[in-house]
């Protein structure tokens, strides 16, 4: 009897242990208790088509300095837009947000967006957002 | 008597085997995760625009160059660096740790002298690490392909030095 309460109680305490151990473990990750991240969307449009493969591979060569008008002509309508940031002192920029259409972020990753750059009139770039 | 004792140790002895299965296991999760960490994500040495050849982490006379063109040094005496924005940070050779914000395309933020930084995905407002003397930097791509060390905006600056 006192041999099976024994058995038990250590099968408890491993058990109790490994739950500890495991929840310390978890704290290490970078996902753990953090809100999961957002941009800031703006001016979010419903009419806004996501972006196709075409387009994206424009996109890819796209040069810094290729005037905006013409970037936005080849993108259409944002997604959104962020607010106005400066990331360098006295040169506000403009960050347009794209969903994308291609099938392989569609079905792995539905929240990946783009976020394209521009200062003044100039394009300087785009960068992907995967989460 | 003697055999309920006897298999008493020999239940005690299996169950201790059982529990020293479960610390190995979970010991071998632990190694793992940290060889997850360690796997860290690095970045090639990017082109300067206006190159010199004393970079931060370079060498002369023996010691270690903790600062360059285009960086501002910050006397954090210990304290933090966070991320200015949701991104992700890389590792040179040389030491520094390059932040991409994924809403700054074209920017790329350096920070030289921190110590054992975080690495990879990082949500904005998350430390980075700590430093004695941070160097930092913002370089701006170029459409040649290099980067040009850029005068930083100071409420982004800020924004790296302080807390959400």
């Amino acid at each position: 009897m006192w041999e099976k309460i024994n058995q038990n109680r250590l099968l408890a305490g491993v058990a109790g242990f490994l739950a500890i151990a495991l929840f310390i473990e978890m704290q290490g990750l970078p996902s753990f208790g953090s809100k999961d991240a957002k941009l800031e969307c703006q001016n979010e449009s419903k009419s806004s088509v996501p972006l196709s493969e075409t387009q994206l591979v424009k996109l890819i060569n796209l040069k810094q300095g290729d005037s905006k008008a013409s970037v936005r002509s080849l993108l259409k309508e944002p997604y959104c837009q962020l607010p106005t940031l400066e990331a360098r002192k006295d040169a506000p920029s403009e960050r347009d947000v794209y969903l994308v259409k291609s099938d392989d972020f569609l079905q792995f990753d539905p929240r990946t967006r783009i976020v394209v750059l521009y200062e003044g009139e100039q394009y300087m770039g785009y960068r992907f957002w995967v989460r | 008597m003697g055999t309920v004792i006897d298999g008493f140790m020999k239940k005690f002895a299996s169950l201790f085997q059982r529990a020293k299965a479960a610390v190995i296991l979970l010991s071998m999760a632990v190694l793992s995760s940290c060889a997850a960490v360690s796997s860290e994500p690095t970045i090639q040495e990017l082109p300067l625009y206006q190159n010199w050849e004393l970079q931060p982490g370079s060498e002369i006379g023996g010691y270690k160059v903790t600062g360059g063109l285009g960086d501002i040094s910050i006397a954090l005496n210990g304290e933090s660096v966070y991320a200015p924005s949701t991104g992700d940070a890389y590792l040179d050779k040389r030491g520094c740790v390059y932040f991409a914000g994924a809403d700054t395309p074209a920017y790329l933020f350096r920070f030289c002298g921190l110590k054992s930084p975080k690495l990879g995905q990082l949500q904005a407002g998350q430390a980075i690490a700590k430093a004695d003397t941070l160097q930092f930097a913002a370089l701006l791509k170029q459409s040649n392909g290099k980067w040009a060390l850029v005068e930083p905006d100071k409420n982004l600056l800020e924004r790296t030095l302080k807390p959400r």
